[in-house]
């Protein structure tokens, strides 16, 4: 093992361990291992010469509990008390509401009173801020983090809870901009009305339901998207290896966008402009809505629409390279292209008249 | 060795070590060494402990761009030597009388 796997691990292990505690032991490991290093032993060698780090664990934790019972038991673990919060905001004048974790998830629901609440769960090492300026209300995470160095990296090192959570609920008849961001939670829950919709997550999954915003965008790096019941403007979902799956989903124009994932939707309505892009997953829309302009690629995946009649003129196209074109069924009349492309894969194309 | 004796013993070492100048954690591993075994994880909650009760003063030292923490034995410290001096005189003691039961 060398000085940063070790210090990694130590880091890990002491996590339950009070922050200025960890940090004094992180950094009295450290030096060890620098002074052997001096003193002419190799990285590894250094590392082993300190013995196993569940013995330094259990030293520490056997000791940390011993200090706040005020007595000399080995061997015991430090329980972190917790406490349940709910921060009460008064929605007048409020017309962002910004949410942002790093690790956790955040759920949206309704309110029961006509008030803004975000009920989290704190300790010692983790505790939420929750400010309102100039219209917007922002909740933001605040973990007690030990920072050391190694190696001359340094290594932010969260010690509150691993799972932590948001659960936001905003008032019916609202609509303020919604800004939800999380490192790697899910976002989940109820929306309802919303002037605006922002929901990211890196390598969470986002899965909403009963959304009417303006224009709403959701992104998630790795994880799937799912959308129920969606009412907007204009529409950006994207995932880059998650699935994405729509339903019951209205948009004047709509976009949907993964890398490795499927897209399906049912029931799409977009009455304007619906593009659909991924690289090597299957797509499958059905759409419940003439469709002016629909473009669906993918590279590797197949493609499978049922499309919906259209009285005025309309352009669809559907490519796929080496994946198989299953599509799309319409009227017929002039004024309407539809180009179905694949360069290696099958194409199976349905015309109801 | 009972670990409650030999946590006593440990510490007074420690302590002792510290007698002939300010130290840092590993050299005082090496300074004990020829006497007694001793780990890092053993050393650290023994200086951690004797900086509670007020034996050791504790502070750093920038060394080759990083920082060592130093050790230096206060007055509490030597006190607590003697003490353990004075203990175990009666512990010998102890000693000599179980001793004499096995002849």
């Amino acid at each position: 093992m060398n000085k940063k796997e070790f210090i990694d691990e130590l880091c890990k292990r002491l996590r339950k361990t009070p922050a200025d505690e960890a940090e004094r032991t992180v950094n009295y490991y450290s030096e060890a291992i620098d002074d052997r290093i001096e003193d002419g032993m190799t990285e590894e060698e250094a590392v082993a010469a300190l013995g196993s780090i569940d013995d330094i664990v259990r030293e520490v934790i056997g000791q940390s509990a011993a200090d706040e019972k005020g007595e000399t038991a080995d061997n015991r673990e430090t329980e972190i008390k917790r406490v349940r919060k709910n921060y009460v905001v008064d929605p007048a004048g409020v017309n962002t509401v910004n949410v942002t974790e790093t690790n956790g998830s955040v759920e949206l629901a309704k309110s029961p009173d006509g008030r803004i609440h975000f009920r989290v769960t704190e300790d010692k090492n983790l505790s939420y801020s929750v400010r309102k300026e100039k219209g917007v209300v922002i909740i933001r995470k605040e973990t007690r983090r030990i920072g050391f160095a190694a190696l001359g990296i340094s290594f932010p090192i969260d010690l509150g809870m691993t799972e932590s959570r948001i659960k936001v609920e905003l008032p019916d008849n609202f609509a303020p901009f919604i800004d939800v961001k999380t490192g790697s939670g899910d976002i989940s829950g109820t929306v309802g009305a919303a002037q605006g919709l922002f929901a990211g997550t890196g390598s969470g999954d986002i899965s909403l339901k009963g959304v009417a915003s303006g224009k709403t965008t959701l992104t998630s790096a790795s994880g799937d998207v799912e959308v129920l019941d969606l009412t907007t403007n204009e529409a950006e979902i994207s995932t880059v290896s998650g699935d994405l799956s729509m339903k019951r989903c209205a948009a004047e124009s709509m976009k949907l966008k993964t890398v490795s994932g499927g897209i399906s939707g049912k029931e799409i309505y977009a009455d304007k402009k619906l593009i659909v892009n991924t690289v090597s997953g299957d797509i499958d829309i059905n759409m419940e809505s003439p469709l002016e302009l629909g473009s669906f690629e993918s590279t590797s995946g197949d493609i499978s629409l049922s499309l919906y009649g259209c009285e005025s003129d309309y352009s669809v196209s559907a490519k796929s390279i080496t994946g198989k074109v299953g599509a799309p069924n319409g009227n017929e009349s002039a004024g309407r292209a539809i180009r179905v492309r694949t360069a290696s894969g099958d194409i199976d194309v349905f015309c109801e008249v | 060795m009972d670990s409650q004796l030999r946590r006593g013993v440990l510490d007074v070492c420690v302590l002792r070590s510290l007698c002939d100048g300010d130290s840092y954690g590993y050299q005082i591993i090496k300074d004990i060494s020829p006497y007694l075994t001793l780990s890092e994880s053993t050393l650290y909650p023994i200086l951690k402990r004797l900086e509670a009760m007020g034996c050791l003063r504790v502070y750093s030292v920038e060394h080759s761009g990083r920082l060592r923490k130093y050790y230096g034995i206060t007055e509490t410290g030597r006190e607590r030597i003697k003490e353990f001096l004075t203990e175990w005189e009666e512990i010998m003691r102890a000693y000599a009388y179980i001793k004499e039961a096995e002849r």
